[in-house]
């Protein structure tokens, strides 16, 4: 009985110092999903589709520093031609 | 040594009754903790059961100590011949009784591991859920139309406006973002007792072997022409019987595999020819 | 390039990729990260998604390999070198010792392996104790072990028992102390 008493009161102070330490890497907080839209800091214009990612088609600013490749959703033909 | 021996073995034996006891009264706990935590990654769980191996560990090296000090360096003139073989056969004994706790401490650990689960059906059932929610929910940053997420994305994408071709930035959840990874394991949990079937192979052949082996020494004293040509017929069927399920095992991988990778094709679509590339490989290394 | 699975992934290398994954583990933001790529968060999603797979396609496990070289060189970075994170004197100091005193290191380690053993998050512990990240460990360690895989090459494997004896020692002694902390073991009555 005493026996007993022991393991539980120990099982009792491991869960509570488990259950209230500060995890690694803080709280995880669920982000929802969302949409926005990103416009040309130089000149402000929009992205359309025929313009490509990469640049913007009216000033040049380059949005992304790379070449695209083909990968999942982004392909090559993503990259903005005519630059 | 026959009275270290009896204290050895009292010893041993109250330590499996602290493994015993320690594990029966975490497990309720654990179970509890698993189910309740509502960290992402149940980390408090985690915790928790590392603290509760720990202790078990501890057990465990407990009685190796003791068995190092008073068992493997029990002092004895080693050059009398009568007292080194009854050292070793008091050593054997106590070797005996330390691996008995030895595996009861895997099995306690075991049990202990058996308490995490994790509903990956219900992970996937809540993207699938919040999917429909918000499939038709977003409109274009630039002009106001509505557009279409038009399937399930797991990575950050680029969606065009119908209306006017404008580059919006569609960003999953956290939860999405996940998809890939909870696949493989809801792939995997689906799909475990086609593998199942694939491990527990050897296990049969191992059966077989054993049957077929006492048939062939039940003949050693046999003179019965009749019977032993029974027997030898029964011994040919259980070796063929072996050697056909031998052959069937690696047939069993690849329809393991294959059940496994579609089910993750189907969770995950957008990664079918990285999946398919990775199939290949887990083939070949299979048949390697 | 011989290999064609290291070829980049929409221009982000097995090394943009590698240091990206050590700077987070660090606590930097994936934002800052992104930018300073010069890239979009779309564009790093896909390309990690795709190093994965990489590495799941890979039997000779080359990319896996050169992506722990990489990570632990993250501080080398062309681009992402700049990205320091938060840290303490004390952790810098800590940090700086680790990388230099083998027998520090095991140390850290064999505290850290207690640390889970007695509840604690081991990576936290390390954090709150000497001011060391994660993903700073983690690098430490990489190095480490190609030492250590070195030794076994060269058949130096008492120098390689040496250490394992050290870090063993330090284990027991944090063991020690985190058991004292919570009122003892569970078979601490039970003796020879």
């Amino acid at each position: 009985m005493e026996e007993n008493k022991k393991t539980l009161s120990l099982l009792e102070r491991m869960k509570q110092k488990a259950v209230e330490q500060k995890s690694y890497g803080g709280e995880f907080t669920e982000e929802p999903a969302k949409v926005n839209a990103r416009t040309c800091q130089n000149c402000g214009a929009g992205r359309s589709q025929q313009d490509g990612l990469t640049h913007c088609a009216y000033c040049g600013f380059e949005f992304l520093s790379v070449k695209l490749t083909d990968g999942i959703n982004i392909k090559k033909e993503d990259n903005t031609q005519n630059i | 040594m026959q009275e270290t021996k009896e204290r050895f073995f009292t010893f041993i034996g109250k330590l499996e009754d602290k493994l015993r006891e320690f594990t029966a009264a975490s497990i309720p706990e654990l179970v509890e903790l698993n189910n309740t935590d509502t960290d992402q990654f149940k980390r408090g769980y985690h915790r928790m059961k590392s603290a509760v191996l720990g202790q078990l560990d501890s057990i465990q090296k407990k009685a190796l100590d003791v068995k190092e000090e008073k068992i493997t360096c029990f002092p004895f003139p080693s050059d009398d011949h009568e007292i080194s073989k009854i050292y070793h056969q008091f050593r054997n004994e106590c070797y005996d009784r330390f691996f008995q706790l030895d595996e009861l401490y895997s099995k306690c650990r075991e049990e202990v591991e058996g308490t995490h689960q994790e509903d990956f059906e219900s992970k996937y059932q809540k993207i699938l859920d919040e999917y429909e929610t918000l499939k038709d929910k977003f409109r274009c940053e630039q002009c106001g139309s509505p557009v279409t997420i038009d399937k399930i994305y797991f990575t950050t994408t680029y969606i065009t406006c119908p209306s006017c071709q404008t580059r919006n930035t569609f960003e999953p959840s956290s939860q999405a973002k996940m998809l890939e990874h909870i696949g493989r394991s809801l792939a995997e949990q689906r799909t475990s007792h086609l593998l199942e079937e694939h491990d527990e192979i050897p296990q049969k052949t191992q059966a077989l072997y054993l049957q077929r082996h006492e048939i062939e020494l039940s003949l050693i004293h046999e003179s019965d022409k009749r019977i032993i040509e029974q027997k030898r017929a029964q011994m040919q069927e259980l070796e063929k019987q072996k050697v056909e399920l031998e052959s069937k095992r690696p047939a069993l991988y690849q329809t393991y595999l294959r059940a496994m990778f579609d089910e993750w094709n189907k969770i995950n679509p957008a990664l079918t020819d990285e999946h398919e590339k990775f199939y290949n490989r887990l083939l070949n290394d299979y048949q390697k | 390039m011989s290999n064609s699975l290291l070829e980049p992934v929409h221009g982000v290398s097995l090394y943009d990729y590698a240091a990206a994954a050590a700077k987070m583990a660090t606590g930097i933001d994936q934002k800052e990260i992104c930018k300073t790529l010069g890239i979009e968060l779309a564009v790093f999603e896909e390309a990690s998604a795709l190093w994965v797979a990489r590495m799941q396609e890979d039997s000779t496990f080359e990319v896996s390999i050169l992506f722990g070289q990489y990570f632990s060189e993250a501080d080398k970075h062309p681009k992402l070198s700049g990205l320091q994170a938060q840290v303490s004197e004390e952790g810098k100091a800590n940090l700086e010792k680790m990388k230099t005193d083998r027998y520090f290191y095991e140390e850290l380690n064999g505290a850290r392996q207690a640390a889970y053993d007695y509840g604690y998050d081991g990576a936290q512990w390390i954090q709150d104790n000497f001011g060391i990240s994660l993903g700073d460990f983690q690098s430490v360690a990489m190095k480490w072990s190609e030492v250590q895989n070195e030794e076994v090459r060269n058949n130096n494997t008492d120098n390689v028992h040496h250490f394992i004896d050290y870090q063993q020692k330090k284990q027991e002694e944090y063991a020690a102390k985190f058991a004292s902390e919570q009122g003892g073991n569970v078979a601490d009555d039970v003796e020879f």
